[in-house]
């Protein structure tokens, strides 16, 4: 297989690991509050800001 | 926060900084060390004031302190339009990592959409939550690769740092230095681009909002532990100064392209290697970019229309936003591909507009004199004297003092002289401003 097929590959399969974090950290809650959207809740912590 | 904070420019504008300028590269690691401190006092004063006035964006702070909607849509126009100018340095990083990282074979265009299109739709998606929770895995994905290629560099090319920097000193006198014959900054130019980078900092909106996101005892130690993540950019200017008498500038097409060019022609051709960096350079870019994003929705939703139209919904206003996600996604991503400048120089730009926010944020918060004739006059001068000198000026200035810094001088100059003279029309809001 080439290389850039191999590094494309790679590259993908963590733009779907993001992916799925990012969709996956909003699973759950509330579509249509502004605190929810804008500010969490004001409930963020130290490693996840 | 260090996922956010880094960007594409740590991978790409970091090492050619290193590669084309030397020692003025430094003032990354000086900013970095400095840029948050602010924060420290701001922050958690910001975070008792949301909670119990129900801010969401820096607008929200500076209507209820100013009583002034005209100040707060410029603030939201001004944010929004630097906003889009970051965001196009993370999506040109991106569309550049990905077209160097499979040789030339996804187009820039392909790349960036694939990369920037995932960011948007999770940003729209799930908010702030989504950029928070990716923040995590890019920033140690960034933190990993940046050590990994900077050590195998320096020590594959030159045997150490400290034979690399001898090396450096040895062949090119004053490279390493600032001030001096063959230094490639001014004393004052250096010390300035710090100033400028250092007091607009947390005036960037998505950074002034992550206040409202933790209480206070959080904010106050991310800025004590913010520091240690930054030593990740040391890894990243050895990456371009390993390439000082190594790689003829006439190889590239910028020294942007100096960290993709050593992979490409350094590492070996190997793909799962290429691709593994390409994740950790995307990785900068994206973690940024989900947070100015999300902060340029914010901004929009929040600072410009729902001062023209306080009797909106709750939910028409986060439509509002989600969608704004996309609008401003799009434009940016339009800028990206079809339009040029050097990466670092549009950095530095936005820096000098965002760092006009300062005299009335911090008016707002600790100077009961501050009203808002003098907060509008001051930012709409500094605004103006910042983008003369570097659009009309093209960034000759007097003394070598950055655009911004100029911008900020007339900027407080005019805020309190006019603040002064202006009568406060609710003295008692004020007061209950500052006692909250």
């Amino acid at each position: 297989m080439a290389e850039w097929i191999i590094a494309l590959i790679t590259m993908g399969g963590y733009l779907v690991f993001a992916f799925i974090l990012g969709m996956m950290a909003g699973k759950g809650r509330s579509f249509f509050s502004i605190s929810e959207y804008a500010v969490a809740e004001r409930g963020l912590g130290l490693v996840i800001m | 926060m260090g996922g956010t904070i880094f960007s594409a420019f740590a991978f790409l504008g970091g090492p050619g900084w290193a590669y084309s300028r030397g020692a003025a590269s430094f003032y990354i690691l000086a900013y970095t060390a400095l840029g948050l401190l602010p924060w420290y006092l701001i922050g958690p004063r910001m975070a008792k004031l949301g909670a119990a006035r129900g801010y969401f964006s820096m607008g929200d702070m500076l209507r209820d302190r100013y009583q002034s909607r005209t100040l707060v849509v410029i603030v939201g126009i001004v944010s929004v339009l630097a906003f889009i100018q970051y965001l196009t340095l993370q999506i040109k990083g991106m569309a550049y990592i990905f077209n160097i990282m499979t040789l030339d074979h996804i187009p820039f265009w392909v790349g960036a959409l694939l990369s920037y299109g995932i960011v948007v739709i999770y940003v729209a998606t799930s908010g702030v939550r989504g950029a928070a929770w990716s923040d995590i895995l890019q920033g140690a994905l960034m933190f990993v690769v940046a050590w990994g290629v900077g050590l195998y560099l320096v020590y594959t090319l030159h045997g150490g740092p400290g034979d690399m920097f001898a090396k450096i000193a040895a062949d090119r006198p004053g490279f390493l230095e600032i001030g001096h014959g063959g230094s490639k900054m001014s004393e004052m130019a250096y010390s300035t681009a710090i100033l400028v980078s250092v007091v607009g900092f947390i005036m960037w909106p998505h950074l002034f909002m992550k206040s409202y996101t933790a209480e206070e005892k959080t904010i106050k130690l991310t800025v004590l532990t913010y520091p240690l993540f930054a030593i990740f950019l040391v890894p990243v200017l050895f990456i371009g100064f390993a390439a000082v008498g190594v790689i003829p500038p006439a190889d590239l097409k910028s020294s942007d392209g100096i960290l993709p060019y050593l992979i490409t022609n350094n590492l070996g051709a190997q793909g799962i290697l290429y691709g593994i960096i390409g994740a950790g350079a995307l990785a900068a870019a994206q973690s940024s970019a989900d947070a100015i994003t999300h902060g340029a929705s914010v901004s929009l939703g929040r600072d410009v229309v729902y001062p023209l139209k306080p009797d909106l919904s709750e939910r028409t206003q986060v439509l509002i936003m989600r969608w704004a996600v996309v609008v401003i996604g799009a434009v940016s991503y339009y800028l990206a591909i079809w339009g040029a400048t050097g990466l670092v120089q549009l950095l530095l730009g936005a820096y000098g507009s965002i760092v006009q926010f300062a005299p009335c944020v911090y008016g707002a918060i600790w100077w009961r004199g501050a009203r808002k004739e003098g907060a509008i006059a001051g930012l709409v001068v500094g605004v103006g004297v910042n983008f003369w000198y570097q659009l009309v000026q093209k960034g000759v200035t007097p003394l070598d003092i950055n655009p911004g810094i100029m911008g900020l001088i007339a900027n407080v100059i005019i805020f309190v002289a006019i603040s002064l003279m202006c009568q406060s029309r609710d003295e008692e809001h004020v007061r209950a401003f500052h006692r909250t």
